[in-house]
């Protein structure tokens, strides 16, 4: 896991904006070679919120600038990073609720089905209101 | 003076359209639970943020401190093994969790392969990769 350049941005929990991939010795090659895509700029940014001790998710990883120079700029860096400050509650919630209906426990609240057929789950709250409305 | 406010103008509504867009982003990802039914979205509109060729994801497993990625339109299991890790052997990667849909791209051309074929593999390592 500690090898490549996610891993190491995962390690680190830094991100990493490289303007020219090939001058980086944690950056491998081998996927250039196999597709012939020629990778230039990489901007990698770990999935994590501001929070000092906070888990890595997982990291984003964006390659070659296609408008203005060919590298990142610090302000794409900003974006990324004000994306993933949004991002993170939604896909720490989505990992918890994979987590949870793996080992078979349904969440019951909170959670909306992935399926968008089913309806959504009904709280306590909700069925005790509904039922005072069906007692009055 | 009017060139100037004119630039000014040109780069305020660059950025407006930037932040409408990953609003946009983050209120579709709002209305989905599970993580493959936003990733696609996120690697199709990313890219727009920052004017990117190609964007990708990896996610942590780390109760096996390894890379995965749940589904996607275009899946390199190979190639994201290599790219993680040179030395790792596809078959020592751990079987994918049973709604994983993942191809392989070899050659440039896209191979679907679904269930027990893909977790001969490799399972633990998925890279999800899609030209913007």
């Amino acid at each position: 896991m500690d090898q490549g350049l996610p891993g190491s941005v995962v390690t680190s929990g830094i991100s990493r904006n490289i303007p020219d991939a090939y001058l980086d010795p944690s950056f491998n090659p081998a996927n250039d070679r196999k597709t012939g895509y020629v990778t230039k700029a990489i901007l990698c940014v770990p999935i994590r919120s501001s929070a000092p001790h906070a888990v890595v998710l997982g990291v984003i990883q964006l390659t070659n600038k296609v408008s203005g120079s060919d590298v990142f700029e610090p302000e794409d860096v900003d974006v990324v990073y004000k994306f993933i400050s949004l991002a993170y509650p939604i896909i720490f919630n989505s990992q918890s609720y994979s987590l949870l209906c793996r080992r078979g426990q349904r969440p019951q609240v909170g959670f909306r089905d992935a399926s968008p057929s089913s309806p959504l789950p009904v709280t306590g709250a909700i069925s005790a209101t509904s039922s005072q409305e069906e007692d009055d | 003076m009017a060139l100037h406010n004119g630039w000014k103008f040109s780069q305020s509504d660059m950025i407006r359209n930037r932040y409408a867009l990953m609003i946009d982003l983050i209120k579709s990802m709002q209305d989905e639970a599970a993580l493959p039914s936003f990733v696609p979205s996120i690697i199709h509109h990313l890219p727009k943020l920052v004017d990117a060729d190609r964007c990708a994801i990896y996610f942590m497993d780390h109760s096996r401190r390894a890379f995965y990625l749940m589904q996607g339109e275009v899946c390199a299991l190979d190639l994201a093994c290599t790219l993680l890790s040179p030395t790792l052997k596809l078959s020592s990667c751990p079987p994918p969790p049973p709604h994983a849909s993942v191809c392989t791209v070899r050659s440039g051309k896209h191979q679907g392969v679904h269930g027990p074929r893909a977790s001969r593999q490799c399972g633990d390592l998925w890279h999800i990769e899609k030209h913007s």
